[in-house]
């Protein structure tokens, strides 16, 4: 081959190549051209080594807004105002106003819930005139607000656009709403790559290890998807699993006011990896387990652990005790589910029950993917639910799986796992609408 | 064991903290656990409840293959006994303390969630 002409490739393909030329780096894998899409065999062999391809590379190039089209034209963006990610991490509903609760999904509501203030309340030491709620009780010394002229992000630089300054907020994905993250294989892509730059649709991103920061300034925490972290969590000691010791407070029969908030393995662990996971798009049906293999074994390689067809050996119980979520779910009066987890409210004098409008299918898929007892199995968003492990009644005794592929983290065609277990066969009285 | 019935909708309390999911109750030591149960598709009878830890379980079907083999259709969680609460109340219940207070303290709630106990027996299953 002596040559492919940039004018015949597709423009997010050009676009690639131009960057790869500013940033002087010589060799570019496009994962759709590199793999010969309509050749079963090479695309088996080649997927295979997707997750080494993207651990090994020096930078990955992710175009997250328009994955099958272009990289977005900053200069031209048409938004009146210029909305940082810091801002729509706001998450008190207290001082900014807004809407306090995402949905289960993990979507934000958009920018209607976002709070517009222009001014934020100052109390200066001293001043006692002031009786605001933001004002501090402590004595201290004053501090000094430095207000410079600036702008940001970079690419704005010619049509500069009101900037708001964003507070501390909740744990923020800012990614999370990007067309990329909605399909299943770019989950693990993400974490194994060792350092990527985002276009997305408001700016672009720069995603390591150590650092998670967008081009207007605002940095998030490098956690969310982090595979150290990943591996660090999944080394925590079983004392750390299920919900924290604060999650034995409880204001009623049955409930920790902590249940539905865990730490764990769920803060960028592989729990809250699978979450996601759930609610993205495969093209392929029978890839669910295949488009996760890669970070599967290389957990495995580093934590020792094994891995059952989606469960971790050392992590059964955990990994076991999950359910689908169709709709959202609120119990009013002392807690409500969302997708941070859940806010504890005190008990008032009667409890209510409702869901929220259905926001997902729930299917299992005509070619089994793996046994029940796995997430695989089922097409659908899932939560995993914490359990108490300082009163853990079950013992794991052994599990045996059969492979359809050379890929032992890949798809589970037969398996049984043996379990030790208190069994109780339930009666059951009547059903709310699910 | 024992095979699951309709029951009547009289013996749920709505004192008791449940109303998503499908209601269930369990005999426990010759009282009654209440619960939610939650299945991946669509309710399944007969079926079991494996319990993970004093109150959460698995819920499976018996497979058609063999009697000891089970596939999961869905989880549900149970609450102790009315026997239980009364012989172990919730401390914020005995002694009117808010729970996050006496947590701050360091003082935790130490009733288990559910009705599942370690003198409950446990038997050996088989998952696909």
């Amino acid at each position: 081959m002596r040559g492919v002409d940039l004018n015949s490739l597709p423009k997010v393909f050009a676009d690639a190549v131009v960057i790869c030329r500013r940033l002087q780096i010589r060799y570019l894998w496009i994962d759709t051209l590199c793999i010969i899409q309509d050749n079963e065999q090479d695309w088996e062999r080649e997927s295979a080594r997707m997750a080494d391809i993207y651990a090994n590379s020096y930078l990955t190039i992710a175009a997250s807004s328009s994955p099958y089209e272009c990289f977005p034209d900053f200069e031209t963006r048409a938004d009146e105002i210029h909305l940082p990610p810091g801002e729509i991490s706001i998450g008190l509903p207290s001082i900014a106003a807004a809407v306090p609760m995402m949905d289960t999904r993990g979507n934000p509501s958009g920018h209607r819930w976002l709070s517009r203030k222009r001014f934020v309340a100052f109390r200066m030491h001293g001043d006692d005139n002031q009786s605001d709620d933001y004002s501090s009780d402590e004595e201290g010394a004053a501090s000094w607000l430095y207000i410079h002229v600036g702008w940001t992000p970079s690419s704005t630089r010619k049509d500069p656009k009101p900037f708001f300054i964003g507070g501390f907020g909740r744990r923020f994905d800012p990614l999370a709403n990007e067309q990329l993250n909605s399909r299943g294989w770019t989950l693990q892509e993400r974490l194994l790559s060792s350092r990527t730059i985002h276009y997305a649709t408001d700016q672009m991103y720069w995603e390591c290890e150590k650092t998670f920061v967008s081009e207007d300034g605002s940095s998030f925490d490098p956690a969310i998807f982090s595979l150290n972290s990943l591996i660090e969590r999944q080394c925590l000691p079983a004392s750390e699993h299920g919900f924290h010791q604060w999650g034995h407070a409880s204001y009623i029969e049955g409930f920790s006011h902590q249940m539905e908030n865990p730490d764990g393995r769920w803060r960028g662990g592989w729990l809250e990896h699978v979450q996601r996971y759930s609610e993205r798009k495969l093209t392929k049906c029978h890839d669910k387990l295949p488009a996760l293999s890669g970070l599967a074994a290389i957990i495995s390689a580093r934590t020792g652990d094994e891995y059952l067809a989606g469960v971790w050996r050392d992590h059964v119980m955990e990994d076991l005790h999950w359910r689908v979520y169709r709709r959202d779910e609120f119990r009013t009066g002392f807690q409500a589910i969302h997708s941070e987890g859940s806010s504890f409210v005190v008990a008032q004098d009667r409890l209510s029950f409702s869901y929220g409008e259905k926001v997902w299918d729930v299917a299992i898929p005509t070619t089994s993917r793996g046994p029940s007892w796995s997430w695989a199995s089922i097409d659908g968003r899932i939560r995993f639910v914490p359990l108490d492990f300082t009163r853990i009644r079950a013992s794991f005794i052994s599990c045996n799986l059969e492979n359809s592929s050379l890929n032992r983290f890949g798809t589970i065609t037969k398996g049984w796992m043996r379990l030790l277990v208190s069994i109780l066969a339930p009666f059951f009285l009547f059903s709310m609408p699910m | 064991m024992l095979e699951i019935h309709q029951s009547s909708k009289k013996t749920w309390d709505k004192k008791d903290p449940l109303g998503l999911g499908v209601l269930a109750e369990i005999h426990v030591d010759s009282d009654v656990s209440l619960g939610e149960a939650f299945f991946d598709i669509r309710p399944h009878f007969p079926c079991f409840a494996f319990f993970l830890d004093s109150s959460n379980s698995l819920i499976l079907k018996r497979t058609g293959d063999r009697d000891y083999e089970y596939t999961r259709v869905g989880i549900a969680k149970f609450l102790r006994t009315a026997t239980q609460r009364e012989k172990d109340p919730l401390q914020s219940f005995t002694t009117g303390a808010d729970p996050l207070d006496e947590a701050e303290a360091g003082v935790f709630e130490k009733v288990p969630w559910g009705p599942i106990t370690e003198s409950h027996p446990r038997t050996t299953v088989t998952i696909v």
